[in-house]
C-alpha cells in the first residue's frame, strides 16, 4: 500500500467506516460484479453502493464491500465526495478530487477511483434515463441528454 | 523428527533448485518465492526436455494407430519397449503407485476427469448413497451432486471431529445405516492439508462390500502411496500437482472393475462403463455396433496428450530420484517452521486462525489460515508485489464446507468490520527455509501498514 493510503486506512480503522452500510430501496444501486468494473484487482472483491437521491441531489450514499483496503479508502472517499451534491456536479468528480482528498499520491488508488468513477457514471446514466422527465420542458431535456452525453463521454 | 527420515541436504537442494527454470526468473531483482504448490508445481528442466524432446524428435501418434518410425518412439516412451530397455510412462507411474499392471493406469486430462470417469460410468441403483468427506474439492462433489440432481444417488458426507481430524466412529455408523454404494473422499484436504486414515476407511468400507474412490491429487505428489497395501480400488491424481505437465491425470482402478468384454452389457455391475467413446476406445465397428478395447484405451478416448503423457514419466523419475520419503520430510520440516512462527506471532490475536489440525504434522505441505480483520482481503496480492511471494486466497473450490463453517454469501460484501479471507500457503520439496522467512516477514509488514499488529 502507498503510504498516504496506509495514513487514511489507518484513520478510518481509528475513527470507523462511517459510509459502511446500506440503504432500503435507494434511488441508484451499483454492484462492480455485474456493471463488470474492476476496481479491485482481486478476483473476490465486490462494492455494493447505494445512492438515495432527492430533486437531483444525492442525499445519503452508504457501501458494503470485500475489498482491500485500497479500495475501501476510495470507496469512503467517493462517499465523502458526491454526498450532498447534484448529480451533474457529483459525476464530474475526478481522479484528482480522490488524491486531494487522501492528501498524497497514490497511483493505486488513483486506479480504483477512476473504476469507481466509471461505475458511478453507469448507474448515473441508467438513473437518469428512467426517472420521469414529464415535468422537464424540451430546453431541459435537451440539456438533460446533453449531460447524459457528457457523463457518458467521462467513462 | 526420526533421525532415520531422510533429509533434503543444502547441497542437494541447492542443486535441485538448479532444475527449475522458473526458479531463476527475478522481478523487481528478487527471484519468485512460489508457495502454491497445492495448485499446481513448477516444472524442471527434465520435464520440459521430455516435451520438447517429443515435439522436435517424434511428435506423432502414439498407443499403436500408427507403425511407423515417429509412432512407434511415441508408442514406446508411453508403453515401454522391453527390447530396447525403454521404460514406459505407464509402466512408471504403475510403479510408482505399485499398481498391479499398467492396464490399471489410464490417462486422463486431470483429477477432475479422472473422478468424472468413476462418477458417470458407475452403475449406481435407485437409492445408493455415495458418501464424502465434509471437506471435499469442488471436483470431487459436483460430479455427485450433479447424480443426485438427476435423482440417481443420494449424497451423504462424514463430519470431522471436533479437532477436524476424520471420524471413523461416524464412518461406520453411516456405512451401517445408509445404503451406500461407493465412498469417494479427498486423500488428502486441499484446505487443510489434513490426510485421512485412508487405510482403515477403505477396511471398513469392503467390510461393507462398499468400493472406495480416493481423489489423492494433494497425497501423491508428497508421500509414497501403495494401491495394494491401501486395497483402493480407484484412485484419482493429477501430475501436473507433481512436476508434470498441465493436462494429465491418472485414474488408476482394479483391473476387474475396469471391464474386459467387447460391450459394456455383458459386463458385471461391478464394472464401470466408458463414458466418452470414439476413436482409439473400439476394436471395431459396423453401422450398427462396436466392440471396446480392453482397459486402458476404452476409457482413452481420442488423440491423447502424448508429449503431457511422455513427460509424466518423466516428472515421477525426477521425484523418484529425489525420494518420496525426502519430499515428504522437506515439506513437514518446512510446515513446522512456519506453523510455530505463524502461531507464536498471532495465535493469541484471535483473528488469525489455522484451519484444520494444529499440529503441522498431519498437514503435509498446507497451512491454510484464516484472517478475520477488516479488508482481510488482498494479502495475496500484496506478498506478491512486495516479495514475489505466490500464494492462494479465497475459498480453494471448498464452497460447500465454507459457507458451512462461515455462513452462505461470506464472500459478499459487507461491512469491512466483518470482512474474512482465507490464505493458502502449499509448500514442494524445492522451497527453502529462507523463503519461509521471507513471506512471514513480508505478511508482517502487511499487517503492520494494515494495523493489524
Amino acid at each position: 500500500m502507498d503510504e498516504p493510503v496506509i495514513k487514511y486506512y489507518r484513520r478510518l480503522l481509528k475513527e470507523g467506516f462511517k459510509n459502511a452500510g446500506s440503504l432500503e430501496s435507494p434511488s441508484i444501486f451499483l454492484d462492480t460484479a455485474e456493471e463488470e468494473v474492476s476496481i479491485c484487482s482481486v478476483i473476490g472483491n465486490y462494492i455494493h453502493i447505494f445512492l438515495n437521491v432527492k430533486n437531483d441531489i444525492i442525499e445519503t450514499i452508504k457501501y458494503l464491500c470485500i475489498c482491500d483496503p485500497t479500495s475501501n479508502v476510495a470507496v469512503e472517499i467517493l462517499c465523502d465526495l458526491v454526498k450532498d451534491k447534484t448529480l451533474e456536479a457529483a459525476a464530474t468528480t475526478t481522479e484528482e478530487s480522490f488524491l486531494e482528498e487522501l492528501e498524497g499520491k497514490s497511483e493505486e488508488l488513483q486506479k480504483k477511483a477512476a473504476g469507481l468513477m466509471e461505475l458511478f457514471c453507469k448507474g448515473l446514466a441508467r438513473y437518469q434515463s428512467i426517472v420521469p422527465q414529464n415535468n422537464l420542458s424540451n430546453n431541459d431535456i435537451k440539456e438533460k441528454e446533453a449531460r447524459q452525453a457528457s457523463v457518458l463521454g467521462l467513462i | 523428527m526420526s533421525a532415520t527420515v531422510p533429509m533434503i541436504s543444502k547441497a542437494m537442494l541447492d542443486s535441485i533448485r538448479e532444475d527449475f527454470p522458473a526458479l531463476k526468473k527475478k522481478r523487481n531483482g528478487l527471484p519468485p518465492i512460489y508457495l502454491d504448490n497445492a495448485c499446481t508445481t513448477l516444472v524442471p528442466k527434465q520435464v520440459i526436455d521430455a516435451i520438447n524432446e517429443y515435439y522436435t524428435t517424434y511428435p506423432a501418434c502414439g498407443e499403436g494407430r500408427s507403425r511407423y518410425w515417429f509412432a512407434e518412439d511415441v508408442t514406446c516412451r508411453i508403453e515401454g519397449d522391453s527390447g530396447k530397455g525403454i521404460k514406459g510412462s505407464r509402466q512408471i507411474i504403475r510403479e510408482f503407485i505399485n499398481a498391479r499392471s499398467e492396464k490399471e493406469i489410464i490417462f486422463t486430462s486431470n483429477t477432475t476427469h479422472a473422478i468424472n470417469i468413476v462418477a458417470l460410468g458407475f452403475r449406481f441403483k435407485p437409492g445408493d448413497v455415495v458418501l464424502l468427506t465434509d471437506k471435499e474439492h469442488n471436483s470431487n462433489l459436483v460430479p455427485w451432486l450433479r447424480l443426485q440432481g438427476k435423482g440417481l444417488i443420494k449424497l451423504d458426507h462424514v463430519d470431522s471431529t471436533q479437532d477436524d481430524i476424520f471420524d471413523l466412529e461416524n464412518l461406520k455408523y453411516k456405512l451401517a445405516n445408509r445404503k451406500v454404494r461407493l465412498v469417494s473422499m479427498a486423500y488428502s484436504s486441499n484446505l487443510t492439508g489434513y490426510t485421512i486414515p485412508a487405510k482403515d476407511i477403505i477396511k471398513i468400507a469392503h467390510d461393507y462390500g462398499i468400493k472406495v474412490l480416493l481423489d489423492g491429487a494433494q497425497t501423491v505428489p508428497h508421500k509414497t502411496v501403495d494401491v495394494q497395501d491401501l486395497d483402493v480400488d480407484f484412485l484419482a491424481f493429477s501430475i501436473h500437482k507433481m512436476c508434470g505437465p498441465k493436462g494429465v491425470g491418472i485414474l488408476y482402478g482394479k483391473r476387474e472393475f475396469l471391464g474386459q468384454k467387447l460391450h459394456e452389457s455383458d459386463e458385471t455391475p461391478d464394472v464401470i462403463e466408458p463414458t466418452i467413446l470414439g476413436g482409439g476406445t473400439v476394436t471395431e465397428t459396423t453401422y450398427d455396433s462396436y466392440s471396446l478395447l480392453n482397459p486402458p484405451e476404452r476409457f482413452e478416448a481420442g488423440i491423447q496428450d502424448y508429449p503431457g503423457q511422455i513427460a509424466a514419466g518423466s516428472a515421477i523419475e525426477y521425484l523418484q530420484r529425489i525420494g518420496m520419503n525426502r519430499i515428504n520430510s522437506q515439506e513437514n520440516q518446512l510446515n513446522h517452521f512456519l506453523t510455530e512462527q505463524l502461531l507464536n506471532r498471532y495465535g493469541e490475536t484471535g483473528w488469525f486462525k489455522i484451519l484444520g489440525p494444529h499440529d503441522s504434522s498431519q498437514r503435509g505441505g498446507i497451512l491454510t489460515f484464516e484472517i478475520k480483520r477488516p479488508n482481510a482481503l488482498g494479502i495475496a496480492e500484496e506478498l506478491s508485489k512486495k516479495s514475489n511471494v505466490m500464494i492462494r486466497d479465497g475459498a480453494f473450490c471448498v464452497h460447500s464446507f465454507l459457507n458451512k463453517k462461515f455462513g452462505q454469501g461470506w464472500m459478499r460484501p459487507g461491512l469491512p468490520q466483518e470482512h474474512r479471507m482465507l490464505y493458502r500457503v502449499s509448500l514442494y520439496f524445492y522451497n527453502t527455509m529462507d523463503e519461509c522467512q521471507i513471506f512471514l516477514e513480508t505478511l508482517n509488514e502487511i499487517f503492520e501498514e494494515r494495523s493489524y499488529v
